[in-house]
């Protein structure tokens, strides 16, 4: 288990190692704007082809690189209803608090448009946070430490989500012994 | 018995307060009932907590229980602003179960006396028992007294008498018991089913589920068997969130009852969908998103002092599983915010070449600190050197061959060492 886990993040890490080429780059149909072309998508000379890297079924990676930003979308894995719901709480308090990290996006990102894919389903197959690094990010801090901070997210996110859920069941249990302890 | 007075949604009279946009703005809150008796000029007042809608000639007041709380609304009403026809308030509050339970306030000329009526499901037929009779008389004597026979539609009547109630702590207690009226008379009804759970008496229907309402909108239902009374809470939930919380919470119970060290305790068992002894009850009772959770308490679980524990702990045990709700969500809460703050120090501590690059940096300016103290202290010396040697030139005049040699040699003055270790060139 931890052995796929290395692998699935060292090939992330060359994967962001490569595609965190980012230079500054105006904006081409609106002048004096800068934009990253990674959200906009208007021009496609400017994307790079995006990047599915996936360890199972539950746990994939999206790296959609432009010529002046990046942005990483992570799928986490939820083995149940209780870690589907820490999971969904959990990224949205950080979403909600995207300013204190500065890369972390608001809102993830949907999967891409699939054409064998109901629309019903593709709500479902969303990805569960997002991250937007752009050129200015890069003069600012160092690419080798965003890197190192992307993929320690992604270690720390799996870790704190078991613990959450294996808290929740302690306390549950703690209760219940308590609670039983009144009828002997 | 005299009727009471009617309060008109645009001036109450009775306490001389426009309460119009007051009482229209407070929506009807059926959940618990109870009374708290204060009357002004002995220190209490009458304590109302929410009122419905109020028509133009009628008002219909619900009051609040609060048992085991202390939250309620203070309302006092003057006995002088009083008009002479006395107006009869009728309280009630649909509790959304087969019968609603009535409430009936009527303060008498006489304003030491106040009389309440209780109508409530019984249990079983032939009104209150003997059993939940003492119970009810069990909690003042001096104030509360049972009128019989009741009031007409009631169950129960009783005369509350606010001259005998005592001041400060002791009285507080009598009203808060008082207050507490209908939770005595459940949990004695049920109180009395249990500790007949091994008896051999078969009543008109024993096997059928009796539904109890200890907090309103949150029914169970009590099935009698043979040797064992099985008890099921039907759980309903507002929240996604809650639901899963509190299904993690049941599966916990379950796994816990039924290991061998909590042999003693009664079974649990939880199912998302109702067990086949519900079959027949209202569909309004059945349906959930909590799933069913049923105990089975035998004649073991209910003897001597674990009688009142256990019928404590079957009636509160919808407010323990949303306390445990509430609070695990708070307890996620403070996680996610602990776990934010080590997230984010991640992204701005410095890396361990930075580090390094500080270090050597003070070792630096260190070095350079320290040249430049060398230097100030090597300028002294030379202005000191200088002094010396003009000094040895005046005194020094006759110049005697070979004395150069001999003077510098034994006749030096003595200079201090440096921490350089630094020898000078002549």
């Amino acid at each position: 288990m931890a052995n796929t886990l290395r692998l699935y993040l060292t090939c992330i890490r060359n994967t962001l190692e490569a595609a965190m080429c980012l230079q500054n780059f105006p904006c081409q149909e609106v002048e004096r704007h800068n934009k990253p072309e990674v959200e906009l998508k208007t021009s496609p000379e400017l994307l790079l082809n995006p990047v599915v890297i996936c360890r199972n079924e539950a746990e994939k990676c999206l790296i959609e690189t432009s010529i002046n930003s990046l942005r990483i979308s992570l799928k986490v894995k939820q083995a149940d209803e209780l870690e589907n719901i820490l999971t969904k709480k959990f990224l949205r308090f950080l979403s909600m608090r995207a300013e204190a990290f500065q890369v972390l996006r608001r809102k993830p990102v949907q999967c891409l448009r699939l054409s064998n894919v109901p629309l019903a389903c593709e709500k479902t197959l969303g990805y569960d946070i997002s991250f937007l690094i752009t050129n200015y990010h890069c003069e600012e801090m160092q690419k080798h430490k965003l890197i190192d901070f992307i993929v320690q997210f992604m270690e720390d996110i799996d870790k704190e989500i078991s613990e959450l859920k294996m808290s929740v069941n302690t306390r549950g249990r703690l209760v219940a012994t308590e609670f039983l302890k009144q009828f002997i | 018995m005299t009727a009471g007075k009617e309060v008109s949604g645009g001036n109450s009279g009775h306490h001389g307060r426009n309460c119009s946009g007051q009482n229209r703005a407070v929506k009807k809150d059926g959940c618990f009932s109870s009374l708290r008796f204060e009357f002004i000029g002995t220190g209490i007042t009458l304590i109302g907590c929410r009122t419905e809608e109020i028509s133009q000639s009628k008002s219909l007041v619900v009051f609040r229980t609060s048992v085991g709380d202390c939250g309620f609304v203070r309302r006092s009403w003057r006995s002088c602003d009083m008009s002479t026809c006395l107006a009869r308030q009728e309280l009630s509050h649909g509790v959304g179960n087969i019968a609603k339970r009535h409430w009936n306030l009527i303060s008498a000329s006489d304003p030491q006396y106040t009389f309440l009526s209780i109508s409530t499901p019984l249990l079983s037929q032939g009104g209150l028992s003997h059993y939940t009779i003492q119970m009810v008389e069990g909690i003042c004597s001096d104030v509360v007294e049972i009128i019989e026979p009741a009031k007409q539609g009631y169950q129960l009547t009783l005369r509350l008498d606010f001259a005998k109630i005592p001041s400060k702590k002791d009285g507080e207690k009598i009203i808060a018991k008082t207050s507490a009226v209908q939770a005595v008379i459940i949990s004695s009804q049920l109180k009395e089913m249990l500790q007949n759970v091994n008896s051999q008496d078969t009543y008109q229907g024993a096997c059928k589920p009796i539904k109890l309402v200890y907090h309103p909108r949150e029914p169970f239902f009590v099935i009698k068997q043979p040797q064992k009374i099985v008890t099921v809470f039907p759980m309903r939930f507002k929240d996604n969130s809650d639901v899963t919380i509190a299904t993690a919470f049941f599966q916990e119970l379950t796994d816990v009852g039924s290991s061998e060290k909590w042999a003693k305790a009664p079974p649990c068992s939880w199912s998302p969908i109702p067990p086949p002894e519900l079959r027949g009850e209202l569909f309004e009772d059945l349906s959930t998103n909590g799933g069913f959770v049923s105990f089975d308490i035998s004649s073991s679980h209910v003897e001597g002092r674990r009688l009142d524990k256990t019928v404590w702990s079957l009636l509160n045990f919808f407010a323990c599983v949303k306390y445990h709700v509430k609070s695990t969500r708070g307890f996620i809460q403070r996680r996610m915010r602990k776990r934010l703050e080590g997230l984010v120090q991640v992204l701005h501590a410095p890396s361990s070449e930075e580090k390094e690059d500080k270090s050597k940096k003070v070792q630096g300016r260190r070095f350079m600190r320290k040249l430049g103290k060398l230097s100030k202290s090597n300028i002294i010396r030379r202005g000191c050197g200088d002094l010396s040697k003009k000094i040895k030139r005046i005194r020094f005049r006759i110049k005697i061959r070979g004395f150069g040699r001999f003077r510098r040699r034994w006749l030096k003055m003595p200079s201090f060492s440096s921490s350089m270790g630094y020898a000078k060139l002549e």
